[in-house]
Order: C-alpha cells, then sequence, then structure tokens
C-alpha cells in the first residue's frame, strides 16, 4: 500500500535523502508562492461579503493547501540515495551451524532445518539474481560453505562474535556490500562491550535473522549458580541459584554431592523468561571435593533438560580466615560473641581479654607463645589476622606505633576493622583524638558519657535489609518479623555524625530519634565498621535457648568482615565448570608478609585430571600487574580436575593450595537456548543493518541494496509523480467544490 | 591500751540501699544477683532464717569491692534480689543461691532456672554441707537438671585459672564452725567443688559443697574470721565471675 501512494518503499525513503531538484531554484518558487498567495488573498478579500468569514477562511485553507502541494511538485523533489550495484557485489551470508540451532522449537525437526527452506527461496534465491552470495557456516570457527545441502554437524559451542569478526575481516579485501547473520544469537563466550566499536567500524552493514523462539515457555533452565570456589569444612554455605523459567511454576530445586542429597527446597518461578535467584543453604561437610550438582526435575512438556542440571565443584579445604577479637574488660558481650562463633569452622577467633589491670587472658590461641605479650606490635603478627574487633578499651591502652599498625592493617594489608561500644570505646575510649580516626566511618563527637547504659530496640535501615549478611530468614517478610522481634540492645553508645561514603546499617531507637548504631565503609584496601553497643548479648539471654539469631547475627557480620580479606597467597580460575572449553586459565596472587605484591615468587601448578596423564604448569607473572601469576592449559576430558598449587620464594614455601575445577563437553549450547534477539538487533543497530524475522524475511534481499560499502551507485528517485500528490489534489479541490455546493456558493 | 574492732552488721537503711529495685535493668555491667527461692519453710519470706538471704548484703558488698578493686569489671555498688519468676532475671547472667540445702523449684521455676542455664546463664551456689542437706539440696537440683550429671570440676579446669590459679583446696568455713574452733558442719568434713557442664564443655553450675565462701566474703572485714579463708574465697569468686563472663 505504502509503495502504491509513495512509488516507493519506506525503507527507500528511510535510507534516502530528500533533495529539490527543480530548475528554477528555491529563490524563483518562493516568488512565485508569494505572488499567487496574494492572489488567492485579493480573490477572498473581494468575495467576503458573499460568503460568511468562517466559510471564506475554509475555502482559503483549501485553496492555500492546493496551492503549496501545486508549487512543491514544481519543485521537483527527489530522494537521492546509493545503493549496491547489481551484478558488481557479493552478500555474505553467515550461518549458525551450533548446537542451539540443532534444538526443536516444535519437538520434531531442529530450528535451522524447519527455517532453511524458508532461506532458500525467499532470502537466498532473489539475493542471487542481483549479488554473488556466499555462504559460510559457524560454531566454534568459520567455515566456506557450498549450499544448504551440506550444513556440518552442529558445532559443541557458538563463537559468533569471532566468527563475525573474521568474516568482516575477509570481507575487507572485497566487494561485500553486506553480511547477513543467521542466527539464534547464542555466544558462548561472552561478549567484550569493545567489540561492538571494532564491528562498527568495518563499515558493512550487518543483517541479523534471528532463528528460534524468544521465549521457551516449556522450559526451566538453571542459569547459574553464586559460590565461592572454596570453602572451609562443617559449615554452611548460602549458594544464590538464578533460575529462568518459560511459564510461571513451582518446582523443587535439589542439591546433590555425588548422588547424595544436600539441600532441596520448593520455589516459585516467575515465568515469561524471567530470571529469579533464589537462595540455598548448603553444608560443606568434610575436606575433599563436593561435586554440586543443582537440578531440577524436568516439567511438563520439557524438551531441554540439559539446562535443568549446573554444576560447580567446590574445594573444602581447611585454610580458616583468623579474627582477632581485643576486650579491655570481661563483659557479657565478650562471652557471648565468643559462644556465638566459637565452634564454627569458618574462622578461628583469637581473643585478648584484660581482665584484671595486668594481666591479659587469651583465648582460642593456637600456642601458649602466641600473643604473648599482649596485642601485636609487630606488621607480621597483626597482618596474619584477616579481622580485627576492638571492644572496650581506651586508646591510650595502644602505643602510637599499635594504632598505626592498626591503620596499615586495613589500609594496606586489606583487613576488616569493627569497633564496638562500650565504655571505654569511640569517644569515651578517646579514640577520637588519635590517627584511628580517619579510618572510622563516622566522625565521633568530642565528648565523654556518650556511652549509656539504656535498653534500646534496633531496627536495619533500607541498606541493612537488603544486605545478606545481616538477614535471619531469606525471605523479606520473615526477615522483618524476625528483626522486629529481636529483644532490645542493653546499652547503645552515640558515635556522631555518619561521614559521607560510609553507610548505616543498623539504627538504634531512642525517643524519637534513630540514631546509627551499625555503620561501615572502605578504607584503603579493607573496611572499618563501629556496631555503636556492647549489648546484643540480650538478644541470646532474652530470647529462647533454641532461638540462633544472636549467633546468626555474629556469625554473619564476621564472615562479612573476612569475605574481602585478601590472604598472603590467593589462588583461583577463571571458571569453576569448564562447559565445553578447553581452556583453564590459573591465576595467582601472592603478596609479601607485609601484603605488598610479591614479584620474586615461583608458583607451579599439578594439574591432575581424572582420566590422563597429570601435567606441571609453572605460571608467569603478568606484565604491569605486580604480583600476579597466570597461566593456561588446554584440558579436553570431562570430569573433575585437581589442581595443586605451590607458592615459593627461594627456598621459602609461601603457600600450598589445592583447588578444584570441572569441564564436560556437549553442555553449553543447551543453556540460554532461547533467541537472544537482543544481541542481534545490537549488532544489526551498530553495523548499519536491520534485525529480521522468518516472517519479514521476503523484505530483506530488497534492503541489502541499501549500503554504502561495496560497489554502489547514486539514484535519483522523482517524487512529484507520486500518485499520493495527485490524490490530495483532488480530495482537496474536490472538497472545495462540496462546500460551496452546500452553502450555495458555486 | 588495745582495742578490738567488732564487725557490725549493717543497718536496715544501708542494707536497702544496697539492694537495687529488681525491675531495673543493669546500672553496671555486673550486678551481683541473688537467687531468692521458695522455700518450704519460709516461702519467699525476706526474714532472717529464709536461707537465700544468708549473710544479705555484706558477702555481695565485700564482693563487689573486692572484684571492682582485683579486676577490670564494672562492677555494681548494690547487689540484686531476684525470683526465678522475675522478667528481669534473663538481664543478669550471673546468679549466687546460698544454703540450698532450703531451696525448693515448682516445676516452672525449676524450667525456668534451666532455661536461664542453658541460654548462657551462670549459677554458683554455697554454703550447705553434710549428707543430709546435700540429699535436700540434690532432689530439688534433679527438677532442673535431671539428666545432667552432677561433677567433680578437675583442678585442671579453666575456673580455677581463669585469673587466679587456685590450687589451695582448702575448705572455707563458716563463720559459725569458725567460732566452734572447726572448719566442718555436719558430716560435711570435705570441701568438693562440683559442676554441671553444658553439651560444649563449659560450666554452667558451681556447686559449692561443705564450704561457707558467702561467710568468707561477709565477715571479710572481721578480726575472728580467718584472713587465708577470706583471702581464697575472693578469688574463688572472681575466678567464677571471670570464667562466667568468658565461657
Amino acid at each position: 500500500m505504502f509503495e502504491l501512494l509513495f512509488s516507493y518503499s519506506a525503507a527507500t525513503f528511510r535510507q534516502a535523502e530528500l533533495i529539490l531538484s527543480t530548475r528554477f531554484g528555491t529563490t524563483t518558487l518562493a516568488i512565485l508562492l508569494t505572488l499567487l498567495g496574494a492572489v488567492l488573498l485579493a480573490s477572498l478579500i473581494y468575495q467576503r461579503r458573499q460568503i460568511a468569514p468562517w466559510r471564506l477562511a475554509m475555502v482559503g485553507i483549501l485553496q492555500l493547501a492546493v496551492l503549496v502541494l501545486a508549487t512543491l511538485m514544481l519543485a521537483q523533489p527527489v530522494l537521492q540515495l546509493d545503493s549496491l550495484r547489481p551484478g558488481d557485489n557479493k552478500i555474505v551470508v553467515l550461518i549458525d551451524t551450533s548446537a542451539s540451532m540443532a534444538l526443536s522449537d516444535d519437538g520434531e525437526t531442529s530450528r535451522l532445518q524447519s527455517a532453511l527452506a524458508q532461506i532458500e527461496s525467499e532470502l537466498l534465491e532473489p539475493l542471487r539474481a542481483t549479488y554473488q552470495v556466499e555462504l559460510k557456516s559457524f560454531a566454534t570457527q568459520l567455515d566456506n560453505l557450498a549450499s544448504l545441502d551440506n550444513l556440518p554437524a552442529p558445532g559443541a559451542r557458538t563463537e559468533l562474535a569471532p566468527s563475525l569478526s573474521a568474516a568482516l575481516e575477509a570481507a575487507r579485501t572485497e566487494s561485500v556490500g553486506a553480511v547477513i547473520l543467521i542466527s539464534d544469537g547464542a555466544d558462548n563466550r561472552g561478549i567484550d562491550p569493545a567489540w561492538y566499536g571494532e564491528l562498527a567500524a568495518a563499515g558493512i552493514p550487518v543483517h541479523s535473522l534471528g532463528i528460534g523462539r524468544e521465549i521457551l515457555e516449556e522450559d526451566v533452565e538453571i542459569a547459574g549458580v553464586q559460590l565461592p570456589q572454596r570453602a572451609v569444612p562443617e559449615i554452611n554455605l548460602d549458594a544464590l541459584v538464578e533460575v529462568r523459567s518459560g511459564r510461571a511454576q513451582d518446582v523443587q530445586l535439589k542439591v546433590y554431592d555425588g548422588e547424595r542429597i544436600l539441600s532441596s527446597e520448593r520455589i516459585s518461578l516467575p515465568g515469561n523468561d524471567q530470571l529469579s535467584q533464589h537462595s540455598l543453604r548448603i553444608p560443606t561437610g568434610e575436606l575433599g571435593l563436593r561435586q554440586l550438582r543443582f537440578e531440577i526435575d524436568p516439567v511438563a512438556g520439557e524438551r531441554n533438560l540439559v539446562n535443568n542440571r549446573y554444576l560447580h565443584p567446590l574445594t573444602v579445604s581447611a585454610r580458616e580466615p583468623r579474627v582477632l577479637y581485643v576486650e579491655g574488660e570481661p563483659r557479657w558481650e565478650y562471652k557471648f560473641i565468643r559462644r556465638a562463633v566459637e565452634n564454627e569452622n569458618f574462622l578461628h577467633l583469637h581473643t585478648l581479654l584484660r581482665t584484671s589491670p595486668n594481666r591479659i587472658y587469651r583465648q582460642g590461641i593456637d600456642s601458649p607463645e602466641q600473643l604473648n605479650d599482649g596485642f601485636p606490635t609487630r606488621q607480621e603478627e597483626l597482618y596474619q589476622y584477616d579481622a580485627l574487633v576492638l571492644g572496650t578499651q581506651e586508646a591510650a591502652s595502644f602505643s602510637p606505633d599499635q594504632l598505626e599498625l592498626i591503620k596499615g592493617f586495613v589500609g594496606d594489608r586489606g583487613g576488616a576493622l569493627l569497633f564496638l561500644g562500650g565504655r571505654q570505646s569511640l569517644s569515651d575510649g578517646d579514640w577520637q583524638n588519635t590517627p584511628i580516626t580517619d579510618l572510622l566511618p563516622v566522625v565521633l563527637p568530642n565528648a565523654t558519657g556518650t556511652f549509656v547504659r539504656q535498653q534500646a530496640p534496633v531496627r536495619p535501615t533500607a541498606l541493612g535489609y537488603d544486605s545478606d549478611w545481616l538477614r535471619f530468614a531469606l525471605d523479606d517478610a520473615s526477615n522483618r518479623e524476625r528483626w522486629q522481634a529481636l529483644p532490645s540492645l542493653a546499652d547503645y553508645q552515640l558515635i556522631g555524625r555518619v561521614k559521607p561514603g560510609a553507610v548505616t546499617l543498623l539504627e538504634v531507637e531512642v525517643g524519637n530519634q534513630a540514631l546509627p548504631m551499625l555503620v561501615s565503609q572502605r578504607y584503603g584496601r579493607g573496611k572499618v565498621m563501629v556496631l555503636a553497643s556492647g549489648g546484643t548479648w540480650r538478644w541470646q539471654m532474652q530470647m529462647p535457648s533454641e532461638d540462633d539469631s544472636h549467633e546468626i547475627f555474629w556469625r554473619q557480620l564476621l564472615q562479612e568482615m573476612i569475605s574481602e580479606a585478601p590472604h598472603q597467597v590467593d589462588f583461583y580460575t577463571d571458571q569453576s565448570w569448564y562447559r565445553d572449553d578447553t581452556t583453564l586459565v590459573l591465576e595467582a596472587r601472592v603478596r609479601t608478609t607485609d601484603f605488598e605484591p610479591n614479584t620474586d615468587a615461583e608458583v607451579r601448578v599439578i594439574l591432575v585430571p581424572e582420566q590422563g596423564v597429570p601435567e606441571n604448569l609453572a605460571l608467569q607473572e603478568v606484565a604491569d600487574e605486580p604480583g600476579l601469576y597466570r597461566g593456561s592449559i588446554d584440558v579436553t576430558s570431562s570430569g573433575p580436575v585437581q589442581l595443586d598449587m605451590r607458592a615459593s620464594q627461594g627456598e621459602t614455601e609461601l603457600a600450598t593450595q589445592r583447588l578444584f575445577v570441572t569441564r564436560s563437553d556437549a553442555s553449553a549450547e543447551y543453556f540460554n537456548a532461547a533467541q537472544n534477539r537482543q544481541l542481534l538487533e545490537r549488532i544489526a543497530a551498530q553495523t548499519g543493518g536491520r534485525y529480521w524475522t522468518l516472517d519479514t524475511l521476503d523484505q530483506l534481499p530488497d534492503q541489502v541494496r541499501f549500503s554504502a560499502a561495496g560497489i554502489t551507485e547514486r539514484q535519483w528517485l522523482p517524487l512529484w509523480s507520486m500518485p499520493v500528490n495527485f490524490i490530495l489534489l483532488f480530495l482537496l479541490k474536490g472538497l472545495e467544490w462540496l462546500l460551496r455546493k452546500r452553502w450555495g456558493h458555486i | 591500751m588495745s582495742c578490738v574492732a567488732q564487725a557490725q552488721p549493717f543497718a536496715p537503711s544501708v542494707r536497702s540501699s544496697l539492694t537495687e529495685d529488681p525491675t531495673r535493668p543493669p546500672n553496671a555491667e555486673f550486678n551481683f544477683a541473688r537467687l531468692a527461692y521458695g522455700s518450704s519453710m519460709a516461702g519467699y519470706s525476706n526474714r532472717r532464717g529464709a536461707g537465700w538471704n544468708t549473710d544479705w548484703p555484706e558477702a555481695e558488698y565485700h564482693l563487689n569491692e573486692g572484684i571492682r578493686r582485683l579486676t577490670r569489671v564494672e562492677s555494681s555498688d548494690a547487689g540484686r534480689i531476684l525470683r526465678l519468676t522475675d522478667e528481669a532475671l534473663f538481664d543478669f547472667p550471673f546468679l549466687y543461691a546460698v544454703e540450698v540445702s532450703r531451696w525448693y523449684f515448682t516445676d516452672e521455676e525449676a524450667l525456668i532456672l534451666r532455661e536461664y542455664l542453658e541460654r548462657g546463664g551462670f549459677l554458683m551456689t554455697d554454703d550447705f554441707h553434710g549428707s543430709y542437706e546435700w540429699q535436700a539440696f540434690y532432689n530439688e537440683f534433679r527438677k532442673v537438671f535431671p539428666d545432667r550429671p552432677l561433677v567433680e570440676i578437675p583442678e585442671t579446669d579453666e575456673i580455677f585459672n581463669v585469673l587466679y590459679s587456685v590450687d589451695k583446696r582448702i575448705q572455707i568455713a563458716g563463720i559459725g564452725a569458725i567460732r566452734s574452733g572447726v572448719t566442718w558442719e555436719g558430716d560435711g568434713y570435705t570441701p568438693q567443688w562440683l559442676g554441671v557442664y553444658d553439651d560444649q564443655g563449659r560450666l554452667m553450675v558451681a556447686v559449692n559443697f561443705n564450704m561457707d565462701m558467702g561467710d568468707a566474703w561477709e565477715h571479710a572485714d572481721s578480726p575472728y574470721y580467718p584472713e587465708p579463708m577470706t583471702a581464697l574465697a575472693y578469688r574463688f569468686g572472681v575466678n567464677y565471675l571471670i570464667y562466667a563472663m568468658t565461657h
């Protein structure tokens, strides 16, 4: 219809530039339009006695419209556009032949097979009439393709970005007018945002033809699992599981270690292909490898079952973080914090308690000599800890060197520091007049008497409610209920103004005021928190003995503190589960005892696959990243791979660590299997092409010609003769005649 | 001319000022809390001879002074008197019970005491002697812990070493026995330090059998009471408290 009225397609109008080709010149036309307008006005004035003014105005508008339209036609407007010269250009058609294209959307034929006939008749045949067509296929690499009858076997994974880049690179030396990408948009490597810029720079339009359904109603997929690679024994880890579902439904999410079920929970999925996150508590168990398998049973009508499983190897090792808790006087808070975490395996809690003016009582220490002289005075002694808790103790009990040591512990070593409220804490301990004040997330008041032994209820702020480590329950409603059910704290402390950049997570309610209770901020490489009370022990004594709120609070708070503290040697891989990928990238970050980058280390990894022979790999220091050692190695066998890392410096062994990863074949393509339209649209938009579906495919061959790439020719398409011009002239004059006839003024 | 000091009990007005209103929250980190148990003889009466109020308030007064002098614990001047049914009980994690052969628990009270201890509270019992009083004490104690054994605390236990290394196991006698020239009462010749441990190996209850630390604290300023016993009783008391605040 559009083309009938306007002579050319809408796409032609979009691609072309509108210009006027009249020989009279625009000035002449303007004068002519003005003169004719003046004549029209004079005619209307002459008629003003016979026709009512509003009727005269309507006639005038209609006549003016005719005048303008006629003048425009006289101006001879044309569409100027560059298009591919027929016969001289090549069109490259890239066909995705990865395993995901072999998936069936209807349960019978594959995505690609069901589209082939249409691609041949509506795309390739019309293109061949005008252009030279070059077929290529890609999965893991780009290959030439003789015809659609010779498609290769489905590839194990899709490397869309490198394949498209290779095709564009090859096209630079030929007169390629456009690239047509036929794909479901799956890419298993992940796309660097900078890649889109490279695409645009190639200057060749890429038209993308999306294959496959955008929402797989019948499918459920475990899209990802957030869980550390390593954990200590006998603790519970919270795994965050991302699940995608085509329709809203409830399913059972289970976690296995081999054949043993570790956890199971009923979860609700929102449907419509939305990702939802679900938290699941997983016991780490004994030392060794946990081959965690997250699984959802097949739902009705589901065909792709590979993506109902997700593997995550968890290395359970005895590397326990250490926390040093220093308390200036015996108090209940000390006792109950110790009780909350002393039997937890996720950390070692060492405590120093000043029981009398001359006695320090140590608990949780590894040897009789440890901390024998009280608070550490040497860097290597303090830096072996990941976190430091300072109870009620006046600043003057620390030497200036020890205060500087604490500052370095946070800023340089990356440790976490927690200040507790108390009668000799914070302002009442004169901490505001020490170098430590720089670290604090609050501006301490310069006053005494800030510690108030008065019970007060505590509530999380909005940020606090959002913090995973301040949760008592996974769902929001239960979490709020548990916070509201907590008894008041035994006391609170005024800690002044919260510094910009710090976050308040808990507040204490005093009268009508909400005062900051738990405040946190980053400092240097580490983190500093203030918990302005020494009275959380009331949660333990006031709640039933089976209630674990107090224990959960302290376990999670300390876990949060140690979670980001770096170790002297950190060893990790780029993935936990290598799906089809054969290259393992291994990295180790090595630091000296004062936590500066260690550039003089030797890092070796012995790689032991389940099948095959062990291999030895030396990690090399990465240029411009002191202390970072990296190496990669290819593994083709499936199953768990044990990685034994040893870092040394000269004859001194710095650390040994064991880590497990796992790899499997033919699995990546079954994840995220719906058509990734967003990616295909973005590729087209970046390159000047368009996104197409099988429903609009018949228009693509005509559109391909609009390209500045390849060998082009300039065309001028006249617009004065468009049927719509004459229809409009007829309608305008006809309407005027009808009105005049109705008013009796012909 | 020689002058002999005579220890006098506190006058009633002093007594009341040394005991805080039990409904008020703690006014210091440590408040000596004395258990006012029911007695088959005297109920909860505070009259002389009720049992639970023996040595009150002088014992806690002197002990509090000692705690302040010898440790860094912030200790209140005044003690508290609490029944097991008082709502404030759980704000005071250290509880002292004396003459426990006379205590009596209803089922509800026994449950409360057990819950108090399982949440992390600590109970010290004192001043009962001989086999007859043992049986009376034990009958009620079983109501609280029918399934937890009451065992001898080994000398190596942390409670005897947490601040002071208390290795002298002498019998700390009551003032009555001292006046009679002996250290025992009834057939309680041998002092025993007994306790109940929780599942984590922490002491929940410390039982002083055949001894009277309360009298040793109460008569700390008496020239007739042996100073070595008072000194030892202070050390035991301080250790019990520090243990309760650290374990």
